[in-house]
């Protein structure tokens, strides 16, 4: 009988470690890591649509092909990344 | 203050950037859209399969949700950024474009630029100007939304420059009132309108004192002066008539017309001499003096009185130096002349035709040499011959005056010539700040 209550108990803390344990590679590992795959299409698409369309739509008066104003949007897109990135830097340092 | 429509490209970032960008968001946000229901599709299709391809119909869903989630959240940051970055460039070229616009103005200030048509004499701040290739007109070509330091014409072969810091005058300038040529637009104008009744030597005075300027006082000072396009005719005629011992013919036209020197002292801007001209009968009656707009960016004035019709009593109401002066006066409010408490604008009163035998009975020898003559001398006379009150209502509405004796025009030997204009034309010039 004491064999069996210890055999049930140590099934019990096996069965209790390999829930948490499961737990924890879904909670650190996998879920990051879908949210992750998630983001990377999700945004990824999100981010290729919006260059997509800017390109498609910005054209300046006599630009016909748009080179000018992409050149510059896309460069003061780059300098106020970059300044996010190094005001974020500065904060956090 | 809105710039009205021009046959200029606006800058991007003032119009059409906006049209692009909502263009953009919407077309981005139509892709996600499709992008979602791409994945959704596919899914559905997986699950109508057998079971084994359910794994690919969940993960084309999981795809599908992604793109909601993340995908708009990436629209609105990129679509975020777009707008900033758009704004701050907005802010940046406006600013800039305000700044230059406000130098240009502080410069125009400071060496009092203004532009006035010589037809129609109306001022203004500045003129329409023509593009030299397809001759477009732009009525306000100044540092704006079409462009800061250059402008794109509509017809896509000229940049015109913006600035008259940076040379907008080289172009053609017409009048934004009567859409006649102004061919010296931007400069600095010394304005000065001749009063007097009818044959009173208005014209004569012109000529001479504007020889006087080109010949005597500009040489002698470093300055260059040449008469503009309209005037040199009418000067090289006058002084064809002199030489050949005749007098201009008499000026008939109400509508004054400006004889005008444009004057290189080395300043930074040319300047201009204005001399403005019309028949004596606008100062006798009707409405011409409603024209005259020149009153109120006047910078002097000149008041041609006849000594010999004085002598002669001529002075009826048609002749009436005094009643020609006050239908000035009183047209100065019209103008926008202030003359309360007086007029802070220099006023030369210049008796003429003092050459002839009656004045020289009174004047003397001196009427050969006019620049001996005083001030004094001269308000004697006018007292002496009943002008009271045209000298009471001088004194009282220009602080600022002196009294000369001239003969603009005097027969010497087969020809005529001036006597006496020069010191008036110096005086003026002083006085006005002309050259300075």
């Amino acid at each position: 009988m004491a064999s069996d209550d210890f055999g049930g108990c140590i099934g019990g803390i096996i069965l209790v470690a390999l829930i948490a344990a499961g737990l924890f590679i879904l909670v650190v590992f996998v879920i990051p890591a879908t949210i992750g795959a998630a983001a990377l299409l999700g945004g990824g698409s999100g981010l290729a649509n919006y260059v997509t369309s800017f390109v498609n739509n910005i054209r300046p008066e006599r630009d016909d092909d748009g080179k000018n104003a992409k050149t510059i949007l896309i460069s003061l897109g780059a300098a106020l990344f970059l300044t996010a990135v190094i005001v974020i830097w500065i904060k956090t340092r | 203050m809105a710039t009205p429509i021009q046959p200029a490209y606006k800058s991007y970032y003032f119009g059409k950037g906006y049209r692009d960008l909502w263009a953009t968001i919407q077309e981005s946000w139509a892709r996600n859209i499709a992008s979602m229901e791409k994945w959704f599709s596919q899914g559905e299709l997986f699950f109508k399969k057998e079971a084994v391809h359910w794994l690919q119909g969940l993960f084309c869903y999981a795809a599908g949700v992604s793109v909601v989630v993340f995908g708009s959240l990436l629209f609105a940051v990129a679509s975020l950024v777009h707008v900033i970055v758009l704004g701050a460039t907005l802010l940046t070229i406006y600013l800039t474009f305000t700044v230059f616009y406000g130098i240009e103005r502080v410069v125009s200030l400071y060496y009092r630029i203004f532009v006035t048509c010589p037809h129609c004499h109306l001022k203004f701040d500045i003129p329409v100007y023509a593009c030299p290739v397809c001759s477009a007109h732009h009525t306000q070509l100044r540092p704006g939304v079409y462009g800061i330091f250059l402008r794109s014409c509509e017809c896509d072969r000229k940049k015109l420059v913006t600035s008259l810091l940076t040379g907008r005058s080289r172009y053609d300038a017409f009048c934004p009132h009567c859409g006649r040529f102004i061919e010296n637009p931007e400069v600095t104008p010394f304005c000065v309108p001749v009063i007097g009744t009818p044959n009173s030597g208005k014209t004569c005075f012109i000529y001479t004192g504007t020889e006087a300027v080109e010949h005597d006082i500009a040489p002698p000072s470093g300055w260059t002066a040449i008469p503009d396009g309209r005037t040199k005719p009418n000067l090289e005629y006058i002084r064809l008539e002199a030489a050949a011992g005749r007098h201009p013919d008499k000026t008939v036209e109400h509508t004054a017309k400006s004889f005008s020197l444009q004057v290189d002292t080395g300043a930074r801007f040319p300047q201009m001499l204005h001399l403005y001209d019309s028949a004596g009968e606008v100062f006798t009656g009707g409405d011409s003096l409603d024209s005259h707009h020149f009153y109120g960016y006047s910078h002097g004035f000149v008041v041609i009185i006849d000594a010999n019709a004085i002598l002669h009593g001529k002075s009826s109401s048609r002749n009436d130096p005094e009643d020609a002066f006050v239908r000035m006066i009183n047209k100065f409010k019209v103008h926008g002349l202030d003359t309360q408490p007086s007029v802070n604008r220099p006023i030369a009163v210049v008796l003429n035709k003092i050459d002839t035998p009656d004045v020289r009975a009174e004047l003397g020898d001196a009427v050969d040499h006019p620049e001996d003559i005083t001030c004094e001398d001269c308000v004697d006379f006018l007292n002496r011959h009943g002008f009271q009150n045209l000298l009471a209502v001088i004194n009282l509405k220009f602080s600022n005056n002196h009294f000369f004796a001239a003969s603009t025009l005097r027969r010497e030997g087969r020809s005529l010539k001036p006597r006496g204009v020069e010191q008036i034309m110096r005086w003026l010039l002083d006085e006005m700040r002309f050259g300075k």
